[in-house]
């Protein structure tokens, strides 16, 4: 018998229509229409596609910014819950109040989930420090003071302080230079084995996509239009789609994947 | 602190610099005190030549503004012609009364506008919100004057309430109860002017402030992570959207002594405007120019206060100092 999936998404739809408080709006449009797929438990999924097709409208919906207007997410059979999901911005250094110290910004999750006291949090916060290569001696340092790099460190760590099983990568590394991004990858993969989690990671870029995930769906218009493990999708692309979006990616890099 | 010394001592220079430019256009204005008297046949010239040199208006431009200077310095405003008192004891009553107004007016103003804004961008395009925008916008278009005289009017007609002044006949023999009574009772008519000319503007400004930061990705995150939206909106949201507020907050505590000039005249309030209006009219320039060098030394304080404030709750000012 097959396993329950981990992460189950059926028929999911988002509809923005322009706000029109004296009528009932006429001229929406559907940001995804449809989407459905399944990830199983600590693979890495990367959603690929042409702005404009969806992705981050699927990463809200994903992480409970949005409430989609049909279909539904499940993890483990049931609904998704905040406490399930946490979503790692484009931008991490703004997804933080800048009022707010290092500590502060962490112990917040729990403070909202009510978790743990006021000494256990703060361990739990060093803990969470720890475990992303940044030092505990920084809770009380104000967010704004810290690096790039340390801000998407910081971010990883307030979602894993809330023990979520699920991340969303919405172009998390698109800003930082190469060894950033390399830090940031490899500490990606060690917390994918210790903690256990499942990453959907949005990006534009194939080669990143390569890299990170398992398997690779590809975006268009609103609607999955292929998803696949990432070596045979690449060598492989069967929607034309995804064919220009490999085709692209082949002329720009130099040596180019094996074929 | 250094900063601070730093303000103070630009405060000076501004108020020194506002003082001469005030100064020169008292000098500018045709006449003085004394031009009427001269139409009068039973007054020879030289009596008003007397007069004018025993004022000391004679005397060149640079000498009488260092002697004002000197004077002010030593926190001598000069000497009323028309009241033939000193200014700083007719002041004071002056401001008194007028402080009691504003003082009023600028305290409804704030408890009532912070919270309806907040309470308005908190449930933005839901019905409430359309109704007290559409609110806002309706009182923000009467012009307070109107208002007054419309209120003044209803007053006398239905004697609701009283109709201008600041005490009633008898109001020597009250008690004490009775007379802030009175005095009460007198204030409803003016400050409900004042509050109505300036709560819509408070209110769109803390709805904006807060609608702004409530589209912040830290806003957003919180939400992600299962904030409540009371927790939301105390914790992050407010103290985001203060800054803008306190400026405000400045702004309004800077205006306590000239705000209610106009609003006093219509309403017969025995405050700074009547006064004010007079001193101009009669060419009283002593008073003149303290009401102005007060009302820009109120105005000084008031954004010295609200900078204070700012560096007191904004931890990022703190960290550039």
């Amino acid at each position: 018998m097959m396993a329950e999936p981990f992460l189950s998404v059926r028929d999911l739809g988002k509809y923005f229509a322009p706000r029109r408080w004296w009528r009932k709006a006429r001229s929406g449009r559907w940001a995804i229409r449809d989407v459905s797929f399944e990830l199983q438990r600590e693979r890495t999924l990367a959603l690929v596609g042409a702005s404009g097709a969806g992705k981050s409208t699927l990463a809200s919906c994903l992480a409970l910014f949005e409430t989609p207007d049909s279909g539904d997410v499940r993890l483990e059979g049931r609904a998704l819950r905040h406490t399930d999901v946490q979503l790692i911005p484009q931008q991490p250094a703004a997804s933080f109040n800048p009022r707010f110290t290092a500590g502060e910004a962490l112990a917040e999750p729990l403070v909202i989930q009510r978790r743990g006291r006021r000494h256990t949090r703060r361990e739990i916060v060093e803990r969470a420090m720890e475990q992303v290569g940044l030092s505990p001696d920084a809770v009380s340092k104000p967010v704004m003071e810290f690096s790039g790099g340390e801000h998407q460190r910081l971010a990883i760590a307030r979602a894993l302080i809330l023990e979520v099983k699920l991340l969303i990568l919405d172009e998390s590394l698109s800003a930082l230079d190469e060894s950033a991004q390399d830090q940031v990858l490899d500490l990606l993969s060690d917390l994918q084995r210790e903690v256990g989690l499942t990453y959907v990671v949005i990006s534009h870029d194939l080669t990143l996509a390569e890299r990170m995930a398992d398997e690779i769906a590809v975006m268009d218009d609103g609607r999955l239009v292929e998803h696949a493990p990432t070596a045979e999708l690449l060598r492989a692309p069967r929607h034309p789609r995804t064919q220009e979006l490999v085709q692209a990616n082949l002329a720009l890099s130099e040596d180019g994947p094996p074929l | 602190m250094k900063y601070l010394g730093w303000r103070l001592l630009h405060g000076v220079g501004l108020l020194a610099l506002l003082s001469l430019l005030s100064f020169m256009l008292s000098q500018v204005a045709s006449g003085d005190f004394y031009s009427q008297l001269r139409n009068d046949p039973r007054i020879s010239p030289e009596t008003v030549a007397a007069l004018r040199a025993q004022a000391g208006i004679d005397r060149p431009f640079p000498i009488r503004y260092a002697a004002w200077i000197v004077a002010v310095s030593r926190g001598d405003f000069g000497y009323s012609l028309a009241y033939h008192r000193p200014v700083a004891p007719l002041l004071e009553e002056r401001i008194g009364a007028t402080l009691i107004l504003t003082g009023a007016a600028t305290l409804t103003t704030w408890l009532i506008a912070v919270p309806l804004g907040i309470w308005s961008a908190a449930r933005r395009g839901k019905w409430g919100d359309r109704v007290s925008t559409v609110a806002v916008s309706l009182v923000l278009a009467v012009p307070d004057l109107v208002l007054a005289i419309a209120l003044l009017v209803l007053s006398v007609q239905t004697g609701w309430l009283p109709a201008g002044g600041k005490i009633s006949r008898g109001y020597a023999q009250m008690g004490s109860i009775q007379q802030l009574r009175d005095v009460a009772w007198h204030m409803v008519l003016p400050v409900t002017v004042l509050v109505a000319g300036s709560t819509p503007v408070l209110i769109r400004h803390t709805r904006a402030s807060i609608l702004e930061v409530m589209e912040a990705p830290f806003a957003m995150s919180a939400r992600a992570q299962g904030i409540p939206r009371r927790r939301l909106l105390y914790r992050h949201l407010l103290p985001a959207a203060l800054n803008p507020l306190i400026s405000l907050l400045g702004l309004s505590l800077g205006s306590l002594l000239s705000a209610s000039l106009l609003v006093e005249i219509v309403t017969g309030w025995p405050g700074l405007g009547p006064l004010f209006l007079e001193a101009v009219m009669e060419r009283d320039f002593a008073v003149v120019l303290a009401v102005v060098m007060l009302s820009a030394a109120f105005l000084f304080i008031g954004n010295l206060v609200a900078d204070l404030l700012l560096y007191r709750f904004d931890p990022r000012i703190r960290t550039v100092d």
